[in-house]
């Protein structure tokens, strides 16, 4: 594989590993944000830098964890899913094989949206938040580098 | 008032917490409760599934990206990777 078969803001159909087996695939294949991908220069390997995804249901009277990103009702509903959050607490670097990736060959089946350029920069902030890095935060909004004068 | 709770668990796991709470001179119940209110009060904490060389990769590059915006990509990736022990 020469080039990237995704990009960083795409939603894509993964087995993302679980932390007891993270050279396995897991069981079933789930939703998973991509933050970032990156290549071994040697072997020219890529991996994909997945958030994990979940449909768990959050209190709405309560505020989400540090991590924890709404994926807004119609964006869920543009990949034909229920609302549902990142936990971007859980992170993945996953080898882009088709043991991991089943939709690997067919991109158009194993991307399911891609997030606007804000809500991308907004997931970013948030890993900076929890890698502790206040420095790596970019501003939002008209306060943004793009809108000031 | 505290309320009971059923929970199924592996009795290998069931066997080896009864043996640590008996060393601790506490009940099972009082073992698994203390661990609960831990990671609950904890902070928010990052768990990273990575191959042992993945500091070894490099980040592509993406189109329209600035030399900034790469820089700040790769800052990123050490700082979650930092965080996490890796």
């Amino acid at each position: 594989m020469t080039k990237p078969p995704f990009s960083p803001g795409q939603f894509v159909w993964c087995r993302f590993p679980y932390s007891e087996a993270p050279l396995s695939p897991g069981d079933k294949e789930r939703i998973v944000y991509v933050a970032d991908i990156r290549q071994h220069s040697g072997r020219r390997l890529f991996t994909v830098m997945s958030l994990y995804t979940t449909t768990v249901q959050w209190d709405p009277a309560l505020p989400l964890p540090l991590g924890i990103i709404r994926v807004a009702g119609a964006a869920a509903a543009k990949m034909n899913q229920k609302p549902f959050v990142i936990d971007a607490r859980r992170i993945a670097f996953v080898p882009a094989t088709e043991d991991f990736f089943p939709r690997l060959w067919s991109p158009e089946n194993a991307v399911v949206y891609e997030a606007t350029k804000g809500f991308r920069t907004h997931v970013e902030n948030v890993l900076a938040q929890l890698a502790n890095r206040p420095d790596l935060v970019q501003l939002l909004g008209p306060e943004g580098p793009r809108h000031r004068r | 008032m505290r309320e009971t709770l059923t929970l199924r668990l592996n009795p290998d796991v069931i066997k080896a917490a009864k043996k640590k709470a008996q060393a601790d001179n506490r009940t099972l119940t009082n073992y698994i409760e203390t661990l609960m209110i831990r990671d609950l009060q904890s902070g928010p904490s990052l768990e990273v599934i990575a191959q042992p060389d993945i500091r070894e990769y490099e980040s592509v590059p993406l189109p329209g990206e600035t030399k900034a915006e790469r820089k700040r990509r790769d800052a990123l990736f050490h700082a979650i990777l930092d965080q996490s022990g890796h």
